[in-house]
């Protein structure tokens, strides 16, 4: 019998349906000595495994941030956040790394891949940066690009690639280690609207094949629709729902 | 004007949002400024030292030397004549005496040169005529020579002398048994370490001390203090100077008399090359800092070039976007050059001390305005012109740019554009560097193109190089393997970088390959052609042969072989019918033929002195030199000259010598039966060799014989010599070997130094550089750390880059020192003597760690900061 690759998202410290549980975050930063400008005011938000959630807004509104919190990118000025049950707004920089190694998955909208590797290389990273590596890196690589239709670019630099494989390349990244959680930061923002599609359909996909988690932010309301729900970030409070401008 | 003033708070705007960009502009620009003007300072300083109050320096209004070596009391009785006729006010001739042994009081050693030290035997009375401050006294205090020097059996020691033999005034020291007995002497005075040595070169490692002519004639035999210098003092204005140098010059063509102003001027000459090497390495940092300007300047381009687009959208013309960059660069110029000479000054005070040792002088600290006039122009003007190619880059963004996504690369400039702008930066460069070298323009220019043309080359072997390491796959690891392929992103400026590394460590690594070459060769020659560690010097004649008998006997323990070799004070009178006078015209005449400034000189300038004559053994002198043309020679009445000794004074095979001896004016006569070349460079013989018997037979002569001694078996050879030859003075040589090793260990710490100031403006520029690749990827480390890399991996793939092309600049420069320096110790070597190559594996180590350890240093604090970058930095797009 042929054995089947494993694609299913990463268990560990998964205690309950909530995968993202932030409770009262807010983020204040300090313009001068005298003034601050508070981003995210008390903000509560939750996630159950396996939904597909677009957070939308004005720019400004603390979508971003908000993002870059939920990813372990950022800390929070107050608040908790919990991340696959694990409270990750307290955590040191070794096991916040940890988590976005393993934990976390990242797409962003400029794919930001590294320009001096190759589509497989680059896939292969995370599984590298792996303290104790699950995988092969290679084998898990290749399998991740085949997913992604791009068994035959394996060796290609980003600069060889177009737009929209190179987000594929960064999609088959953000999943190298199996993580739970799959965040998106406009990931079709850079692509034409037929690569944007292309890339939804693909991270649908692979969200129903796989079982994942998806985070998004996003401007575009046809994203948006795609997903299961649709909070609303304005002047840094989160509303449930689309709010009408 | 109003246009000027938008630009320059524009550019002041643009230059404080850089921040650390800025800085390592500023940084770049100051660290080669602070060269120039360190090293402009240092060589002035040498200058003033050096030639600084003509008379106080020369100690007298007129120095007078022989060609004839020393002055007979018959010709100092003609200044005596001079003295009379107001021809001259005074005169006194003081002597450099054979060096005075003096043990510790436990009879130990007092210094690492045999215990010997230099006497200076001078007339306290009259001695110096000027310059008495520069003998300052520790103890007593604020005396002079003529206050102390009181009465026969008194002795003023220096400082050095002093700490050997720990000493202080009013101890009882002895001076060993020599050619004279055993003698013991006062001291009445301790120099402080600012005195200055009457005679720089072997006191100056050894120690020195003054003696009066009476105490002289107790310690040492009457016939060797002989003076070789007179001091002449007149009415001390040039008009008598140049009389009394007149005056005497004219009393014998032997007599080379100079006014203390013709001295100071030569000095300086003597100088001037040393000046000039500064100067060289001053603008070698320059270029290095200047680097650093264009590299920065690009990247502050490249960030802005939306930024710039958008300007140019809303109306700016290509031109005033040159002008708003040059007014950036000119800003950062101004900013530079003043921090460049605060650290200039404050590096002329570090280095004044190993600079002072290189010409055995205290430099005294002063500040010097041309150097930091130089300073500021070179360093405003540097950065202009360096900021000119970013500037015209800048000017060429197309304004549409501003509706593209951001980005970072810059518009390619045409082939034909880029080499008329460096076309031009080259002569401008030239013309600073003209400015640096004292106005020599045209060698400014030359030089400019030289090192654009060497630079080009240099960087396409370190660019061929670095694109061959990114293709080497070795097993270090992940971090090693992305650090290899961040190479090629820019590698045009990882090989300048290189390039910068690899001259830093060519300078040092060849200055310490040259010198630990050239002690080896030193070494090599002395064991191979001399080899002798113990010297004896009979007492007379007698003792001569009983020791020749011992030897032969196998009686002194160790002995391995020995040489005898003879001199005596004599006098040439004639030579081939020509008497000396006329052959001394004839060699100055050749000397002034061949335009060589150095003609007139004390013995020409170099060449055969026309009166030594020495004694050696037909079977010893073929070890030593071979012959050109004749044969050795055969009896007592025969001699061998030296190639020099024909050429100067044209004597031939068939040619009588005759000579006088100054102690019983005897003359003898020998006739030249060969022309002989040293087989070494290091050992000389006597222009004039004659057999020991010959010798032997003059009044006063002195023998030495050299012995080569088991080194195991050093001292009891010492010790039976000692107890069986009594009266005579034995020496262990081994210290000939110290005097060389601090000799070149001397002449070698200033250039050091000054290549490690090459090194250390290459790990400026690294610092700079990797300051901008990590701003420039700032994004990136935020995606490698949103991956789950963590701050050691990124601080590791920095270092790893910096590392590999720290390392390759080394081994480059390592190489290239190794190559350039086999062919120049191929010129201090002979057939015979060959030159030894002496590289050794921890040199070449640790010139490897110097190059990735300073690179490592220079890179920490860019990559702990790229280390400590925020992920969110990723999700931030500008």
């Amino acid at each position: 019998m042929q054995s089947q690759p494993n694609y299913a998202p990463n268990q560990s410290g998964a205690a309950g349906q909530t995968i993202i549980e932030c409770h009262k975050i807010s983020k204040v930063v300090k313009l001068n000595r005298e003034q601050s400008l508070t981003i995210l005011h008390d903000v509560d938000f939750q996630v159950n495994r396996g939904e597909m959630v677009a957070i939308v807004g004005a720019s400004g509104s603390g979508k971003t941030t908000m993002l870059g919190i939920i990813g372990g990118l950022d800390v929070p000025t107050s608040g908790q956040v919990m991340i696959a049950g694990q409270d990750i707004s307290k955590m040191k920089e070794k096991s916040l790394a940890q988590v976005r190694n393993r934990t976390i998955g990242f797409v962003f909208q400029f794919f930001n891949l590294v320009p001096t590797l190759s589509a497989l290389e680059n896939v292969m990273l995370p599984i590298q940066f792996d303290k104790k590596p699950q995988f092969k890196a290679e084998d898990r690589a290749k399998e991740l690009l085949e997913l992604v239709g791009l068994s035959h670019r394996l060796t290609n630099k980003p600069t060889q690639l177009s737009g929209g494989e190179q987000q594929r390349v960064a999609i088959a990244r953000a999943l190298a280690n199996q993580p739970a959680l799959l965040l998106g930061d406009e990931p079709t923002g850079n692509l034409d609207s037929q690569r944007s599609q292309e890339i939804l359909d693909l991270l649908t996909d692979l969200r129903r094949q796989l079982g994942l988690t998806v985070c998004i932010v996003t401007h575009d309301p046809q994203i948006a629709s795609r997903c299961d729900r649709t909070v609303t970030m304005k002047d840094g409070v989160l509303y449930q729902g689309s709010l009408d401008h | 004007m109003g246009n000027l003033a938008f630009y320059i708070k524009y550019a002041w705007r643009s230059i404080l949002r850089g921040g650390q960009r800025s800085f390592f502009a500023i940084l770049c620009i100051a660290v080669g400024v602070a060269s120039i003007v360190a090293l402009q300072s240092t060589g002035q300083s040498i200058q003033d030292t050096v030639a600084g109050d003509a008379r106080a320096d020369a100690r007298a209004d007129v120095r007078v030397t022989t060609r004839q070596d020393l002055f007979t009391a018959e010709e100092l009785a003609r200044f005596d004549d001079l003295k009379a006729n107001k021809t001259i006010k005074d005169y006194t001739a003081p002597v450099t005496s054979q060096g005075m042994k003096v043990l510790k009081p436990d009879g130990s050693n007092s210094n690492s040169f045999g215990s010997f030290y230099l006497s200076f035997v001078v007339d306290p009375a009259k001695y110096p005529f000027y310059g008495s401050d520069k003998i300052i006294f520790e103890n007593p205090k604020g005396k002079t020579l003529k206050d102390v020097l009181t009465k026969p059996g008194q002795i003023v020691l220096n400082s050095k002398m002093a700490n050997g033999l720990g000493a202080k005034v009013g101890d009882k020291i002895t001076k060993a048994a020599g050619d004279t007995p055993a003698q013991p002497l006062e001291v009445v005075g301790v120099l402080s370490e600012n005195a200055t040595v009457p005679e720089r070169g072997q006191a100056d490692f050894t120690g020195y001390n003054y003696i009066s002519p009476d105490t002289a004639k107790q310690v040492y035999k009457p016939d060797t203090l002989l003076s070789s210098d007179i001091y002449v003092q007149t009415d001390s204005n040039t008009a008598a100077d140049n009389k009394a140098r007149d005056a005497i010059n004219a009393l014998s063509p032997a007599y080379d008399a100079k006014t203390s102003t013709e001295r100071n001027e030569q000095l300086k000459q003597g100088t001037k090359g040393l000046s000039d090497l500064l100067s060289y390495v001053g603008l070698l940092s320059l270029l290095i800092g200047s680097v650093g300007v264009v590299n920065t300047m690009l990247v502050v381009v490249g960030r802005r070039s939306s930024e710039i687009a958008t300007i140019k959208a809303l109306g700016m013309e290509s031109g005033q976007t040159v002008q708003v960059f040059i007014v950036e660069a000119a800003i950062l110029g101004v900013m530079g050059s003043i921090a460049g000479i605060v650290l200039g000054e404050l590096l002329t005070l570090a280095i004044g001390g190993v600079a002072g040792s290189f010409i055995s002088q205290k430099l005294s600290f002063q500040i010097y305005g041309q150097p930091i006039l130089i300073g500021l122009v070179v360093g405003i003007v540097t950065a202009i012109v360096f900021g000119l190619l970013p500037a015209y880059s800048a000017s060429r963004i197309p304004p549409a740019q501003v509706l593209r996504q951001k980005t970072n690369a810059l518009p390619r400039i045409s082939f034909v554009a880029t080499l008329l702008i460096i076309l031009l930066m080259t002569v401008v460069m030239g013309l600073l560097a003209g400015v640096v070298l004292g106005g020599q323009f045209s060698l400014g220019v030359i030089i400019a193109f030289g090192a654009l043309v060497s630079c080009a080359i240099l960087i396409l072997i370190n660019a061929g190089t670095i694109w061959a390491v990114e293709k080497l796959p070795l097993p270090f690891g992940l971090n090693y393997k992305m650090a290899r392929r961040n190479l090629g992103r820019s590698r045009g400026k990882n090989a300048t970088t290189m390039l910068v590394m690899m001259v830093g460590i060519f300078a040092v690594a060849l200055v310490f390959i040259l010198s630990s070459s050239l002690k080896e060769t030193i070494q090599d020659a002395l064991e191979r052609s001399f080899g002798y560690n113990v010297e004896l010097r009979p007492k007379d004649n007698a003792q001569t042969q009983l020791a020749l008998k011992a030897f032969e006997d196998k009686q002194v323990p160790g002995l391995q072989k020995n040489l005898l070799t003879t001199t005596a004070n004599a006098r040439l009178v004639s030579g081939g019918g020509v008497s000396a006078d006329e052959l001394l015209i004839r060699k100055i005449q050749k000397d002034k033929d061949k335009a060589n400034s150095n003609a007139n000189q004390r013995g020409g300038g170099g060449g055969a002195d026309i009166s030594s004559i020495g004694g050696i053994d037909a079977k010893d002198i073929t070890t030593f030199t071979k012959t050109t043309s004749g044969r050795y020679f055969a009896n007592d009445d025969e001699a061998v000259i030296s190639e020099a000794y024909n050429k100067d004074y044209d004597i031939k095979i068939g040619d009588k010598l005759v000579y006088q001896v100054l102690s019983d004016k005897k003359e003898f006569s020998v006739t030249v039966v060969g022309i002989v070349t040293n087989k070494s460079a290091i050992v000389n013989l006597e222009p004039v060799q004659v057999t020991n018997n010959r010798m032997a037979s003059i009044t006063g002569h002195t023998s030495s014989l050299l012995l080569t001694i088991d080194k195991a078996q050093i001292t009891p050879a010492v010790k039976y010599l000692q107890t069986n030859f009594e009266g005579a003075g034995v020496t262990d040589l081994s210290f000939i070997s110290n005097i060389i090793n601090d000799l070149i260990g001397n002449i070698t710490a200033f250039p050091v130094l000054l290549a490690f100031l090459c090194l250390i403006a290459g790990a400026v520029l690294i610092a700079n550089n990797v300051a901008l690749a990590v701003l420039e990827r700032r994004t990136e480390m935020g995606v490698m750390k949103s991956i789950g890399a963590d701050r050691g991996r990124v601080l590791s793939i920095i270092n790893w880059e910096s590392g590999i092309v720290a390392f390759l600049g080394g081994l480059v420069g390592l190489f290239l020192a190794i190559g350039i320096a086999s062919a120049l110790v191929g010129f201090i070597g002979t057939p015979d003597n060959p030159a030894v190559l002496s590289v050794s594996p921890v040199l070449s180590i640790g010139m490897l760690v110097l190059a990735v350890g300073l690179a490592l240093f220079a890179t920490i604090g860019s990559a702990w900061g790229a280390a400590q970058e925020k992920p969110l930095v990723v999700l931030r797009y500008e």
